[in-house]
């Protein structure tokens, strides 16, 4: 098993996006331990240790990055799960969609997003937004311990 | 004529007839027991005064039965009985005046108590006297013709009766004067004194038997006439005789000589007269003026009804609603001009018929009628359909039934009382309400129907900006990190190939991202304000990432009504488009903003001497994806015209433009005056 601390947790039913993403943060060498799963059913199993994630023992991750629209459990839902219980609240959530439609933009904001990011199409302004993202969040902005 | 409801003063005139002739019938008997007890000598009713014969006390006694059974007239046996009495009393009146005429000697009036008769030698024998059977032949006469009357209005009975009353007063008054040729015929018995006293009692009951006709009718009658009668007579009568025994008793003592006397008689009589004359002349004639008044005011107040009556008949029959008035039966009274044209009912045809069977549909007849017998009959209260505004269904002539409103107020109670009603065909007001409803629905369901196509729009969007950008993004993602991983291992020409493929899918990015601006304009709410057309155009200057080479003049620029965003867009682009089709001038580019407004809108104009278009295809210039020049040459999407036109047209302006190829294009645009929001449905149609 990976004893490693994740450094932070990829939620993302698209597996393009998914594998741009990884390469971006590993790349810019904002983080190597990415753990990356595929719909929100299995990142609230992740968080709270439940199912197959039951012996988990590496923590919690420092950002999760979710995206909107997912198969099962969209991630309005993981989000609204996440804020409600005090051991997850504290971690920053940054949610990320492919359009900005407003309603999803107040949902996220009600339930406690600490940011929404809109994938740009092109690659290098992706890239560009995915880096941000990872610098800010991972080095730039002090989290309490 | 005879039998007029009885008032108080016949009924007092009747029973005084009556007496009078009970008094008569009991003076005839008491002379006639008093002949048959009494020795000759006690014969005189009055010593020194000559005594009533029998017969003639029995011939009163026939008078006095006569007028009790002539009081009461109309029964046969009653009449009959009357006729035989006075007919029994003229027959022997005749006899005995034929026997004085003529010098007969029937003896009539000696039959009974003959021996008595004769008398001493000292005086003439108790014969009957001519003027007492004078008297009796008139009052015989006046009984038998009592109800009697001539074709001038005469009464017979009373010329008899009162000539009757003059032969006996004539006695009397002669009697009271001592007046010897007075009291009879010379050479003749004269008549007894308690004979004229009887006579005049039964003249009286003759006058007094019928209290309402005749002489008697003037004198009870409550006219001027009458009343005029009543104060002159007693005065007149009681005047003269006073007078006539004032001046007689003052002679006899020797007071006045006779020829002062029949002077001061003469005097007294004229100027009492005269006055009886004045006050009663003053009292008819107050009596006429007063009649005349009533008259004046009768006819007045006849005058203003009718004018009334004409008003109302007027108001009535040029009402424009139907007028229907009827009766406690159901029955009409009355019936406008409009009620014929309403029900095709004349109003002769109506007057007099049941109104349930003329207007009222078989199906409501039954309630109809209930409903007025309910209201006819005093107890019930009032029916629910008065005094209110109410719609029901009526029949016409020819069958067809329609839908009136009506008012019915009641007039008057008991059986007098009358419905009226003003009757409105609402058969068009009805079909519009019809209409209106029908019109309703469709709209309702059109509603929902665009309701539910805008839902499914925006999850079209929804589901467009999510499921296609992703994609679109991994193309261009998947190419670019080729280009990274293996770019040693490219070739220049490969290298621009995946360089094509990344610029096709940031292409698509953009269309897709224009399409759903365009789709999201018609859902957001406008905010109108004023909006500085000036400082909203140096905004969009001041963001534009193109840089302006030529010229670009700002001229005079009126306020608009506007949602400020939005008509920000619509300068954003105008602007961009003018910049980017004025840039192959470089320098020489000339962009010109102007507006002006009249009374109706505000028009703003941006003139560039670009490029240009060639007006026949000027009707593609709003259409989404539509675009006059090649990505090669301008790059466009082709959405950004009709966004302008989009947000123009859903704040209620226009857009127009002209252009000339090679030369220049002037877009020209409007906004009405008063922030207006047009309907979705204009607004549909600004996306075709």
């Amino acid at each position: 098993m990976n004893y490693h601390p994740v450094e932070i947790l990829l939620v993302e039913d698209s597996k393009s996006d998914a594998e741009m993403t990884l390469r971006t943060l590993k790349r810019r060498g904002i983080a190597n331990n990415v753990e990356w799963l595929r719909d929100g059913v299995q990142a609230i199993e992740y968080l709270f240790r439940t199912g197959p994630y039951k012996a988990r023992t590496n923590g919690y991750p420092k950002l999760v990055l979710l995206d909107l629209k997912m198969p099962k459990l969209d991630g309005l839902g993981v989000l609204k799960q996440m804020k409600s219980q005090s051991e997850t609240r504290k971690i920053p959530v940054v949610m990320m969609t492919s359009s900005s439609e407003e309603s999803d933009l107040v949902a996220s904001y009600e339930l406690g997003v600490n940011s929404f990011i809109v994938k740009p199409v092109e690659f290098d302004a992706f890239a560009e937004t995915v880096a941000q993202v990872g610098m800010y969040w991972m080095i730039a902005n002090q989290a309490p311990s | 004529m005879t039998d007029r409801p009885d008032d108080g003063q016949s009924i007092r005139l009747k029973r005084l007839s009556a007496s009078c002739a009970v008094i008569t019938v009991g003076v005839g008997a008491l002379v006639l027991v008093r002949w048959s007890v009494s020795h000759a000598s006690l014969t005189d009713f009055i010593p020194g005064f000559v005594a009533m014969n029998p017969m003639t006390a029995i011939l009163f006694i026939l008078l006095g039965l006569s007028l009790l059974c002539g009081l009461r007239s109309g029964s046969p046996w009653r009449t009959r009985q009357v006729k035989t009495l006075a007919g029994t009393v003229i027959t022997i009146a005749i006899i005995k005046l034929a026997e004085v005429a003529l010098g007969w000697q029937t003896g009539v009036d000696t039959w009974l108590f003959s021996s008595q008769l004769m008398g001493g030698s000292d005086s003439l024998p108790n014969r009957m006297a001519p003027n007492t059977a004078l008297s009796m032949l008139l009052l015989g006469l006046g009984l038998l013709f009592l109800d009697r009357t001539t074709l001038h209005g005469h009464r017979p009975s009373e010329y008899l009766a009162a000539s009757a009353g003059f032969i006996s007063l004539l006695a009397l008054i002669g009697y009271v004067y001592e007046i010897g040729f007075m009291v009879g015929f010379v050479g003749f018995i004269p008549m007894a004194l308690e004979s004229s006293i009887t006579f005049i009692t039964v003249v009286i009951g003759l006058f007094s038997a019928r209290p309402h006709e005749g002489w008697m009718g003037t004198l009870t009658g409550t006219g001027p006439g009458g009343a005029m009668a009543r104060l002159m007579l007693p005065g007149l009568v009681f005047l003269v005789i006073a007078l006539r025994w004032l001046r007689y008793e003052g002679e006899q003592r020797g007071l006045i000589d006779s020829g002062f006397g029949v002077a001061l008689y003469t005097l007294t009589i004229i100027t009492l007269g005269t006055i009886l004359t004045l006050r009663a002349a003053h009292s008819l004639n107050r009596a006429a003026a007063q009649q005349m008044q009533l008259e004046h005011e009768q006819i007045r107040t006849i005058t203003d009804l009718k004018k009334s009556e004409e008003r109302v008949r007027s108001i009535i029959n040029t009402a424009y609603d139907a007028f229907i008035s009827i009766d406690t039966n159901g029955l009409v009274i009355d019936w406008n001009g409009s009620a014929e044209k309403m029900f095709g009912w004349t109003r002769n045809e109506t007057v007099g018929q049941s109104v349930s069977d003329l207007i009222v549909p078989p199906q409501h007849r039954a309630a109809h009628d209930e409903g007025v017998r309910r209201d006819a009959h005093p107890k019930n209260a009032s029916g629910n359909l008065l005094n209110r505004r109410v719609e029901l269904t009526a029949l016409r002539r020819d069958g067809g039934e329609f839908p009136i409103q009506m008012t019915i107020w009641p007039i008057g109670a008991g059986p007098s009382r009358t419905y009226n009603a003003f009757i409105a065909d609402i058969t068009e007001r009805v079909e519009a309400e019809k209409r209106i409803h029908l019109l309703h629905s469709d709209l309702i369901s059109n509603a929902m129907k665009l309701e539910h196509s805008n839902k499914e729009l925006e999850a079209f969007s929804y589901s467009v900006s999510h499921d296609l950008r992703a994609p679109l993004r991994h193309i261009d993602g998947y190419a670019r990190m080729l280009q990274e991983d293996a770019a040693d291992k490219l070739d220049g020409e490969t290298r621009r190939y995946l360089d094509e493929i990344s610029a096709a899918a940031r292409r698509m990015g953009v269309l897709i991202d224009d399409l759903l601006a365009l789709s999201r304009l018609g859902r957001t709410a406008l905010q109108c304000t004023d909006v500085d057309m000036r400082v909203l155009i140096q905004d969009v200057l001041k963001e534009t990432s193109e840089s302006i080479q030529g010229t670009f003049t700002i001229g005079e620029l009126p306020t608009a009504q506007a949602d400020p965003v939005l008509l920000k867009q619509v300068w954003a682009n105008l602007i961009s488009n003018a910049v980017k089709y004025s840039s192959p001038r470089g320098a020489a580019a000339k962009i010109e903003v102007c507006g002006e407004q009249d009374a109706s809108c505000v028009r703003y104009r941006i003139r560039d001497n670009g490029v240009g278009f060639d007006m026949q295809y000027a009707d593609k210039l709003f259409g989404v994806f539509q675009r006059l020049h090649s990505d090669d040459e301008f790059d466009g999407t082709g959405v950004g015209l009709a966004i302008v036109k989009r947000i123009l047209t859903r704040q209620g302006g226009t857009i127009s433009a002209i252009g000339e190829t090679g030369v220049g294009a002037t877009f020209t645009f409007t906004l009405p005056r008063t922030g207006r929001t047009t309907f979705e449905a204009e607004d549909a149609e600004g996306t075709q």
